[in-house]
């Protein structure tokens, strides 16, 4: 077949392809903006699943969070000493986090509370922070926030610090210290860091009590499953959240969501092959004549085949290629308008962010059989019909 | 012995090809982020211990999958159903062995 191949044959394949121009330009059309659609959703799903994949590895192995009926509340952090005990456990950490309304802006500030001008924070800090400066004057602590938080302060008036109102009804005056660089807005666009003593105030929190506890798992990552074990026997109103859950969980969140589109393609495309396979398994009587005439003239079933082969491959291919060029140039070069809000909502934070680029060579491969296969099968079996009749029975 | 046309068709195919590939390099090169912006990420995520992405700021789930907050009155709206798994982090029990996650270890 390599040695022999029938140049002649594709000739006549590409030119049956022209002589029914208008047909095959508009299935080329439509197999090309549903290969596009599905690809686009697909590459969308992969970049952010990218960006969260990123820092996935650097979160902590085990959060403990405590549960008292049925709601999360604060873990003493009397527990650590108890944690620290257990074989395995490397570090122990209690958090102080949250979420801190700020209404006249409608959004969610994140809050947490760090000693960042402590080791081991403060010599790393400086690489995320830009124009950095913790003279404090009157002020009652320092913050660093993320843009995001910086312009909605501004656009409220607070230009170098902001009140926070604790739940006494206090107020508490904070300055910014700096801002989070700008490479950070997925990560730190909602973000206020300040120190750990103010946190406690704004949140009017007991400061012998933590948020969550984070464990790092001293040297054997097998050893989780067991650590956790002997956690929920110890202190059975905790809930474990090891760092697999989560990675997990992104990886649920995002099948589902291009899952979904996964669903609405095939539905789309089993249609668009239906009437495929019905316009041609009631071939027009021209074409009918054609195969009749090409059999009379010699042709055998396998040649009349080959030919109706070269011409759904060229053009299943090109729609392929066509389909995959537009849906890369979609995502990438214009950051994908209008779909990618599916993946990332709306919000009064949203921060700007370019998709990353990641090109899986499986998703290249699901959406190639997705589509140039079926759609020769669709095409071949009703030829095949047609071409297994005797040459004189189709021309009559 | 190639006609007119094939040629024209086998060009069309081989520079749509080369239209991805050339796309895929140039956005290799400027879109995947350089290391520095990487390290720093890795570096803020390890010291501020949030696992998601900024993004939504009214979801509950937004920093981590637990909190709620003033927006959700209902953890879910009445009409989002919760979905199980995928709007959910758990953990099986040992006694089952599922194999949707057995890979987790």
């Amino acid at each position: 077949m390599l040695f022999s191949f029938r140049w002649l044959l594709l000739e006549y394949a590409v030119r049956s392809l022209f002589r029914r121009f208008g047909k095959n330009f508009f299935i080329f059309l439509i197999l090309s903006f549903l290969i596009f659609i599905l690809s686009s959703v697909l590459m969308i799903a992969e970049s952010i699943k990218a960006e969260l994949n990123a820092t996935l590895k650097t979160l902590p192995d085990i959060t403990l969070q405590r549960f008292v009926a049925g709601k999360q509340t604060q873990i003493p952090i009397s527990r650590v000493d108890a944690l620290l005990e257990i074989q395995g456990v490397g570090s122990v950490t209690p958090r102080i986090w949250g979420y801190y309304y700020f209404k006249p802006a409608g959004v969610n500030f994140s809050v947490v509370g760090l000693d960042i001008y402590e080791e081991p924070y403060s010599a790393t800090m400086a690489r995320l922070i830009k124009d950095v400066n913790w003279t404090q004057g009157s002020y009652d602590a320092m913050m660093i926030v993320g843009e995001g938080v910086k312009t909605i302060l501004r656009e409220n008036y607070y230009n170098d610090f902001f009140h926070f109102i604790t739940p006494e009804g206090q107020t508490k005056k904070v300055g910014i210290a700096g801002v989070f660089h700008s490479d950070l807005a997925l990560e730190a666009n909602d973000l206020i860091v300040l120190p750990k003593q103010a946190a406690y105030e704004i949140f009017g929190m007991n400061a012998s009590d933590a948020t969550d506890i984070v464990l790092k798992v001293s040297a054997n990552v097998s050893e989780i499953p067991t650590i956790v074990a002997k956690i929920i026997e110890k202190f059975p109103d905790l809930r474990v959240v090891t760092r697999d859950d989560i990675r997990v969980s992104y990886q649920n969140i995002f099948d589902y969501k291009s899952g979904f589109f996964l669903a609405l393609f095939c539905v789309c495309a089993f249609a668009f092959f239906i009437i495929v396979y019905d316009k041609s398994n009631a071939l027009s009587s021209e074409e009918k004549k054609e195969i009749g005439i090409l059999k009379a003239l010699g042709w055998d079933t396998d040649t009349v085949l080959q030919e109706k082969f070269f011409e759904s491959f060229i053009l299943s291919l090109g729609a392929f290629l066509f389909g995959l060029a537009t849906a890369l140039f979609y995502v990438y070069a214009l950051q994908a308008p209008l779909l990618r809000a599916i993946f990332t909502g709306y919000s009064a934070l949203k921060p700007p962010f370019d998709l990353p680029y990641t090109l899986s060579v499986s998703m290249i491969v699901l959406l190639f059989l997705l589509s140039v296969p079926v759609y020769i099968a669709a095409t071949l079996i009703p030829a095949w019909r047609t071409s297994i009749v005797d040459a004189d029975e189709v021309l009559r | 012995m190639i006609g007119k046309s094939t040629a024209r068709i086998v060009i069309f195919l081989i520079g749509l090809g080369v239209l991805c590939l050339v796309q895929n390099a140039y956005f290799l090169h400027t879109l995947s982020g350089n290391n520095e912006a990487l390290a720093r990420k890795e570096l803020l995520s390890s010291i501020v211990g949030l696992s998601d992405l900024a993004l939504v700021g009214e979801a509950h789930y937004v920093r981590h999958r637990s909190i709620s907050d003033v927006f959700a009155y209902f953890n879910e709206s009445p009409e989002l159903l919760e979905y199980f798994p995928s709007t959910f982090v758990y953990r099986y029990t040992p006694l089952t062995n599922p194999s949707r996650i057995d890979y987790a270890f």
